[in-house]
């Protein structure tokens, strides 16, 4: 078989009563056999056909954590349509801002259908008095509906999904993945990890997400494998609950970025135990995995089966469908002495099979392998910048040894906040113009913080000397937290002239953050005004 | 049975071992997330199981979550204990 639809039909008709998943949302558990999985998702299916959409139409599902997720996406394979999954806007975030950033990304991308649920459509027209797209509101009384419609035999190289990267949405780029690419890196994902059917992966993670779409779903749509799906937003207050379903569902694999390794270790109550034994690894990935953060977590866990030869890495991205390196499982992962990296840097591992890594002279880490993207959905310019020759290229900085691959950060702005990327100019753009600061005279830059093993955004911004400081902060916060649904750890006001700029005249991120680390900058910026 | 004043007073101690409250500053019923520095998803919810601790009681994560200030954490607590 060679494409999705026709695997999950497999799938129902060979093993209808297995597992695909057990879904928990607020403390109650319901398993979705694949039989189910599949007469639920040929129910949307068929609310997509009495729709007008037709095979290559573009869906975005936008959901909360439910069923429905996996039901109106996988319908959208069944018809043929090409689905993609986007976040719901936090409720910190302002609507009106959320819908007008979609709106900017629809027009570009010109979506068929819009899948989600009542409050969204509802908040969408009220924000948004021309929102025109045609919109299905997922429920259930969709799932009554699906007889008769048959698979979309779609081929091999046909798109089969838009994997959408993170940023500001506006500037979102979809990954376009065909049925072929996504069975192949699954195939030799699985092999890299001996994933078998008997395997049981526990998740909290997004689907919007590379992670949670391809090793948690998309796995278990190809291979026929069980997952239990715990839901992000409750996993965070509650990071325990992951432990929990490995312990349930005697689970053997969780993917998870390096801050969730320590948010489960500050959200364990002193003399909690769980029986872990049944893990056969902790794979990190999304975000740099931290040799601390692994011995901290190892030794907590200590007394439930956890040892370092459980704790993993895996480099990993869209652009590649999922995996590029993953370190290999039953051995210690190695970690490489660097100048500048006091913990050392983490070996990522070796690449999956098929896989190519070629590292630039600049230290650009650059991929190819069979299972490579397409290119971005309707940006052909981006593919050209970043897809040349048939190598991607990464923005991400590393070095090979001994035939593992280890990342050293970032050629671009980019920071990676508990596993979301932003982009430090980004965040810049956003509170340029509010009053009290002068435009064009701010940095944000990412600083490690030791009680959560996360990046946090600290913004420093020169203010007009007139203004005050404390309100400006404020505003600052509160622009970004509504505008990119980011909390800044913190505002540092500074007076006109602190921050420093480099040779070429732009204010330097790197020189001014190593001035905020080492207390210059909060020693100048602070007195003067009095706050 | 804390007083509304006493609860206050003892969130705001959980508060300074989790968040960077600096030293003198006061914390009042409408101390809000963006009044403390370091307070984002993460440590917000390290900071309600230390909240719990404090207090032995478990609270309803999405009321934690929506809670839009220390005024509203310190009323749900009193409203969880007067339940217990």
């Amino acid at each position: 078989m060679t494409d999705l639809a026709s695997l999950l039909n497999s799938h129902s008709r060979t093993r209808p009563d297995a597992p695909f998943c057990t879904f928990v949302a607020k403390g109650a558990a319901q398993t979705i056999t694949f039989a189910q999985l599949y007469e639920r998702s040929a129910a949307y299916a068929a609310a997509y056909r009495r729709e007008g959409v037709v095979p290559g139409d573009l869906v975005i599902v936008i959901l909360e954590h439910s069923p429905h997720l996996f039901y109106s996406y996988l319908g959208a394979i069944l018809a043929g349509a090409v689905p993609s999954f986007m976040p719901f806007p936090s409720p910190k975030q302002r609507a009106d801002l959320y819908w007008a950033d979609h709106a900017a990304l629809f027009a570009r991308i010109a979506p068929r259908l819009l899948v989600t649920y009542a409050a969204n459509l509802a908040s969408a027209r009220a924000e948004l008095p021309g929102f025109a797209i045609p919109t299905l509101v997922a429920d259930d009384a969709i799932l009554a509906g699906g007889d008769g419609v048959a698979p979309h035999a779609a081929g091999a190289d046909d798109v089969a999904c838009l994997q959408h990267s993170s940023g500001t949405t506006g500037l979102k780029k979809g990954v376009m993945l065909t049925h072929r690419e996504i069975l192949a890196e699954v195939a030799a994902y699985a092999s890299a990890i001996d994933f078998t059917q008997d395997d049981v992966v526990a998740s909290w993670l997004p689907l919007y997400h590379d992670m949670g779409f391809v090793a948690v779903f998309m796995t278990s749509v190809v291979l026929g494998t069980h997952f239990v799906a715990l839901d992000p937003f409750e996993w965070t207050m509650r990071p325990t609950m992951l432990l929990d379903a490995i312990r349930d569902h005697r689970a053997t694999f969780t993917w998870l970025p390096n801050f969730g390794f320590s948010h489960i270790v500050n959200g364990a109550r002193r003399d909690a135990t769980w029986d872990l034994s049944s893990m056969r690894a902790f794979i990190s990935c999304s975000e740099p995995a931290k040799a601390h953060t692994f011995a901290r977590f190892a030794a907590r866990f200590a007394d439930c089966g956890v040892t370092p030869e459980k704790l993993h890495v895996c480099y990993a991205m869209a652009e590649n469908v999922f995996a590029v390196t993953q370190t290999k499982l039953g051995t210690r992962v190695a970690v490489a002495a660097r100048e500048g990296f006091a913990d050392g840097v983490v070996s990522c591992g070796p690449p999956v099979d098929g896989v190519e890594i070629r590292i630039e002279a600049d230290g650009e880490v650059c991929i190819r392998s069979p299972y490579l993207f397409d290119g971005y959905y309707k940006l052909p310019e981006k593919t050209r910048e970043k897809l040349r020759d048939g190598w991607y290229h990464s923005g991400d900085l590393g070095f090979i040894r001994d035939g593992e691959l280890y990342v050293t950060g970032r050629m671009d702005d980019m920071l990676i906040v508990a596993g979301r990327n932003y982009f430090a100019h980004e965040i810049e753009a956003v509170v340029n113009d509010l009053p009290g600061i002068f435009p064009g005279r701010n940095v944000a830059i990412g600083v490690e913080d030791p009680r959560t093993d996360a990046t946090v955004v600290v913004l420093l911004a020169e203010c007009r000397p007139e203004a005050d400081f404390a309100a400006v902060g404020l505003a600052i916060k509160r622009q970004v937290l509504e505008r990119l649904g980011l909390a800044l750890a913190a505002v540092v006001p500074l007076n006109q002239g602190d921050l420093i700029k480099t040779t070429s005249g732009k204010i330097s991120r790197t020189k001014n953050k190593e001035l905020y680390l080492d207390g210059t900058l909060i020693r100048t910026g602070a007195p003067r005004n009095g706050h | 049975m804390d007083t509304d004043t006493a609860i206050l007073d003892r969130v705001a101690s959980v508060m300074t071992q989790v968040f960077n409250v600096p030293p003198g500053a006061t914390i009042t019923r409408a101390t809000t997330s963006a009044d403390v520095d370091g307070w984002d998803s993460l440590s917000h919810s390290i900071f309600i199981l230390g909240v719990e601790d404090e207090f032995g009681t478990d609270l309803p994560i999405d009321k934690t979550y929506e809670m839009k200030d220390i005024g509203d954490l310190v009323d749900l607590i009193a409203a969880q204990r007067s339940t217990a």
